[in-house]
């Protein structure tokens, strides 16, 4: 049987509850076609993203060769003059290096409380769901109200920051590192989830193997876990350093960069140039240049993954 | 902060996370086991204790949180969530952050479901380009494109509508929501499916009647994590929706926050009230958030 | 060099067909519903927002109804802008000041032109001359000032007695009073941007018109004397080094993280010996003195020291904290201009909210006269005095072009944390200066001495 024509053009919309017409021989033949039909599956999904994203993204990419106010109806062309200021702008290139310190914090301290955690709780019995759903819960907290917690906690004349006579937030040399540690704490949970996940698909018998030929726990991980989850951890750190560079909430939220520029990351340089500075087309380069960056990282992944052949 | 899925998540990494094979394996730590849990204990402090304090706070007079703001409230103020509810509006907000939830939920899960469904059973030529497409597409900085997308929807008059959101946050969030569920369905056996075709039926069919009610889960895993992201967001929330009577909750805390940051005890209790729904939903059905974001972060399984 | 109008780039977009489909679903242009004028506004608290719409919003009678929106200080100009870029927007554009965005507004069409409702509603002798003249735009009336404001030193009686000082007058006084205060285990002045980068730019105003001296930034502004002259580099070096000896706030480190409540506290509380900050914030320490707060603490206020040699000792610093324009896309520009007209002369209204909320006056004409018995006695010595005035000063939200102000406000920071010294701050502020100064987007600035009416 096949369906109506009609009914599959509903298929494509929003409404796929009505019911498929009778059986009616030859009509539309090719929506048998899993081929065809496939896309039409697929249509709503990029309905979405080409008006979402893909639209507003090409006006961007188009803003980006003009001085475009960000407010003004008019651009005018001006070829590559913003990407080329942006070499020469320090608040792109200290922004680019945040971004960086950034990525490096992300590529090591929640990875490694993620692996530590994981690794720990696969090894335990009690309690392991327990932990499990502890560790969670900072990662669905809204990051407005995980700001709000932290900033409290962090104050210099009324927290920690008193108890420890230091002020995490103020003191330019700490305040990268305190927006990190804020964000952290809302993400390293997420990652002993998913290295549990994957550490729990590790076939048993390379354990078995490893504790006869006398390996302790911590070369188990090293011999055994970390190479059997190597697919995870890629992943992961493809994501880490794609996500670094989009990082804005938190330093938006705690420092706007400050103080004296010690927090800016380039999307906060970005978002100051078009909303502060009025310079729409300059900050379009910059999100065109974030977005390069992440399509590199992206490739750099696929083609290694391609030629290790992780994937089968 | 979102988590992309890899094109190529596959069937087995939908199906981990849920049992551990750690059955018979007794394998001693060389620290010991109490370190361990000494170790694990110290992390659950980590996690939670800055929530706890928060909840303190909220409990606390103006006063004593100025005196004191790491320790336990000696009055318990409750009255502070009810300030907070009225004064912030947050019973409006929530009716928002309600409807918003809801319809991107509702959308997001029909588009993912039948995307991935072509994804993970339907020859579609180019697959594995579109979803490494999806991937970079969500990998773009928001900054980009939030101007003109803000322009595009003031003229179709979306602006300023909860609607306008939803569809925004479908956008956003429903490339990740297909991924999941793809690599969902290839964990399905296709027995059911080519039978059903053997019988005549159209792929629309075989998706409603064989497929979608074996993807339940799968697609709870979906509503749950984009309905959190939805509820969440903030950008788009606060560029998007200037009334308000239509704001959902991230703005109204937001906003509260602002206008009120004398008051932190009452901050506090706004703060918490927003994470509240959320908290709930998550211990009731923590499996099924914990194990759908695991499989969209072994991507590279 | 070819020019696409973004109206036609995205009205090519437009004609797909599916977002014909979703306007279907959508509803009221952004902020532009066409039987109302709209209003979005910054205020401090629910209060504020309460009497605003109440009195200033619903307390207007004219052909349409006037709906208030309020919005949070941090976002609110953003909002405006994408909301500008959209085509849409309030009926009634908010500015932090004349120089603020009203100049680029401007020239991208979205403010209409004032000047044929001049005549009409006696604009000229109704408002302060300066401050018409720095709302100008092009030579063309663009927004009208909907408050104004200055500098002045905050002091808690109580802990000046205690600590035996008196609010300094001087450059001398100044620098002894505040390493006393320090001396004494105080927070000589009560500082902090944690709430609002753009309070850094209060205090390099205060270095600039107080340490350089008005004389000085008024033949800088008209191009006469360049910013790199050593009157300034001295002045802002002098200033940071107050920061660094953690004069205001405490610490520069503490400058960052100190919130707007935490500087009212610390006064109210006696921590803070004084506070420099602006007249806006009468209608912020009500509730940090006295029954409100449950304390006995009060608070008065004087003028700005002076912070140089050879500067008069008593500067107003003039500002316009707020100016008001229309939308051009707003249908009935007679009818806004007629709620402009309410909104910053209306006299019994604008009284009114300075008595009750503490707000502040647009720049017209007030005497104490207008005031009633019921009027706090600090508002109206304020007010009388301030229109009374002989020597002016030049804050950069009202006389500073868009740029140069911005990068004020961001570099500050790296001199006080020792990033930058004073003269590369000063060569920064030149060179975008001198750039907008090119292109005409410097407000004017009347002369200094000149009086204020």
């Amino acid at each position: 049987m096949t369906i109506s024509e009609s009914t599959a053009a509903a298929g494509a919309g929003p409404d796929v509850s009505r019911i498929p017409a009778p059986h009616r021989p030859g009509v539309l033949a090719r929506l048998r076609d899993r081929r065809v039909s496939g896309w039409l599956f697929l249509l709503p999904l990029i309905a979405f993203n080409l008006f979402v994203v893909l639209v507003p993204s090409a006006f961007s990419v188009w803003y980006s060769f003009t001085d475009w106010t960000g407010i003004s109806s008019k651009a005018n062309f001006i070829g590559l003059e913003n990407y080329r200021n942006l070499l020469r702008d320090p608040e792109f290139v200290q922004g680019l290096e945040h971004n960086v310190l950034w990525t490096v914090f992300f590529l090591i301290v929640p990875m490694a409380m993620g692996l530590f955690g994981a690794y720990a709780l696969s090894r335990i019995r009690r309690f392991r769901l327990l932990f499990r759903t502890l560790y969670f819960i900072p990662y669905i907290v809204a990051s407005v109200v995980n700001a709000s917690i932290w900033r409290s906690i962090l104050d210099p004349q009324n927290g920690l920051g008193n108890l420890l006579h230091i002020n995490p937030l103020g003191d330019q040399h700490l305040a990268l590192w305190s927006v990190e540690f804020v964000n952290n704490w809302a993400w390293w949970g997420f990652l002993v989830v998913v290295f549990l996940a994957a550490m729990q698909g590790v076939n048993p018998s390379l354990y078995e193997a490893a504790t006869m030929d006398g390996a302790g726990a911590t070369r188990q991980f090293f011999a055994v876990t970390l190479p059997a989850i190597r697919p995870t951890f890629a992943f992961l750190g493809l994501m880490t350093i794609i996500w670094s560079f989009l990082a804005f909430d938190y330093v938006y939220i705690l420092t706007q960069g400050g103080p004296a520029g010690s927090t800016d990351l380039l999307s906060t340089v970005a978002y100051r140039n078009a909303f502060s500075n009025l310079q729409g087309g300059y900050a379009s380069a910059t999100g065109i240049v974030m977005a390069f960056i992440s399509g590199v990282v992206v490739t750099v992944y696929l083609v290694i993954r391609k030629t290790r052949e992780w994937e089968t | 902060m979102s988590v992309a899925v890899s094109p190529d998540t596959s069937a087995r990494g939908a199906r981990g996370g849920g049992t551990a094979p750690a059955r018979g394996r007794r394998r001693g730590f060389p620290i010991g086991r109490t370190a361990v849990y000494v170790a694990l204990t110290a992390l659950a402090i980590f996690s939670l204790g800055p929530i706890v304090l928060f909840f303190f706070n909220a409990l606390k007079t103006n006063s004593e949180y100025a005196a004191d703001s790491l320790g336990l409230p000696t009055s318990w103020t409750w009255s502070n969530f009810t300030s907070a509810w009225s004064q912030a509006n947050m019973g409006a907000g929530l009716w928002n952050s309600l409807q918003i939830v809801l319809g991107t939920v509702a959308i997001t899960c029909v588009v993912a479901s039948l995307a991935a469904y072509a994804l993970a059973r339907l020859k579609v030529r180019g697959a594995s380009a579109f979803m490494t497409y999806l991937l970079v597409s969500s990998a773009l900085p928001s900054q980009m494109f939030l101007v003109p997308l803000f322009y595009m929807w003031a003229r179709a008059g979306l602006y300023d509508t909860r609607i306008g959101l939803v569809l925004i946050y479908c956008g956003l969030f429903s490339p990740f929501g297909t991924l999941l569920l793809r690599s969902f369905l290839l964990g399905i056996p296709r027995e059911m499916e080519e039978a059903a075709r053997v019988d005549g039926a159209g792929e629309l069919r075989v998706f409603l009647q064989v497929v979608l009610p074996n993807a339940v889960p799968g697609i709870l895993t979906v509503a749950l994590t984009t309905g959190l992201s939805a509820y969440n967001e903030f950008l788009f929330a606060v560029t998007m929706i200037q009334s308000d009577s239509k704001m959902p909750l991230s703005t109204t805390f937001f906003t509260f926050q602002q206008g009120f940051t004398q008051n932190f005890t009452l901050i506090s209790a706004a703060g918490f009230i927003m994470i509240a729904p959320m908290l709930i939903l998550f211990l009731l059905l923590q499996r099924r958030f914990i194990n759908g974001l695991a499989n969209s972060g072994m991507g590279g399984i | 060099m070819a020019t696409i109008s973004r109206r036609q780039l995205l009205g090519a977009g437009g004609t797909l067909g599916a977002m014909a489909l979703l306007s279907a679903c959508g509803s009221t242009d952004p902020g532009g519903s066409d039987d109302a004028i709209t209003i979005w506004n910054n205020l401090a608290d629910a209060q504020q927002n309460d009497y605003f719409r109440k009195h200033f919003a619903e307390g207007y009678r004219g052909k349409y109804p006037v709906r208030f929106s309020p919005k949070a200080d941090s976002t609110i100009d953003r909002l405006i802008q994408t909301a500008l870029a959209a085509g849409s927007g309030p009926s009634v554009i908010v500015t932090p000041g004349p120089s603020s965005f009203v100049s680029s507004y401007w020239s991208a069409g979205y403010l209409a032109d004032l000047g044929p409702y001049v005549r009409h509603y006696g604009w000229t002798d109704k408002f302060a001359p300066w401050a018409l003249s720095a709302s100008q735009v092009d030579g063309k009336l663009v927004t009208l000032p909907a408050s104004y404001e200055t500098m002045v030193f905050y002091w808690n009686p109580a802990t000046l007695d205690k600590l035996g000082l008196a609010p300094p007058k001087t450059l001398e006084e100044f620098e002894s009073f505040c390493s006393e205060a320090k001396g004494k285990g105080h927070v000589p002045l009560s500082a902090g941007n944690a709430d609002y980068k753009g309070a850094n730019e209060w205090f390099v105003g205060l270095g600039l018109n107080h340490g350089a001296g008005p004389e000085a930034v008024h033949s800088a502004l008209r191009g006469e004397t360049k910013w790199t002259d050593p009157v300034f580099v001295d002045a802002i070096d002098r200033l940071a080094t107050y920061f660094k000896k953690g004069w205001f706030g405490g610490g520069v480190d503490l400058y960052f993280t100190n919130n707007f409540p935490t500087t009212y506290q610390q006064l109210a509380s006696g921590k803070a010996a004084g506070m420099l900050s602006g007249t806006w914030d009468f209608s912020n320490l009500g509730s940090y003195f006295g029954k409100a707060a449950g304390n006995d603490a009060t608070w008065d206020w004087t003028t700005v020291p002076s912070l140089g040699k050879g500067v008069p000792r008593i500067v107003w610093d003039l500002a316009i904290g707020q100016s008001v324009g229309i939308n051009t896309n707003f249908r009935n520009t007679a009818a806004a201009a007629d709620y402009l007209n309410f909104l910053t002369t209306d006299l019994k209204t604008i009284i009114a909210g300075v008595e009750r909320m503490n707000f502040e006056p647009p720049p017209i004409h007030i005497s104490a006269a207008d005031f009633s018995a019921e009027a706090d006695p600090r508002i109206v010595r304020l007010y009388s005095q301030l229109s009374a005035a002989r020597s002016i000063g030049y804050t950069t939200w009202t006389f500073f072009p868009q740029q140069t102000e911005t990068y004020m406000i961001d570099y500050f920071e790296n001199v006080i944390t020792g990033r930058l010294s004073a003269k590369a701050y000063c060569a920064g502020i030149e060179s975008r200066f001198s750039r907008e100064r090119a292109e005409g987007r410097v407000p004017v600035a009347p002369k200094p001495g000149g009086g204020l009416s």
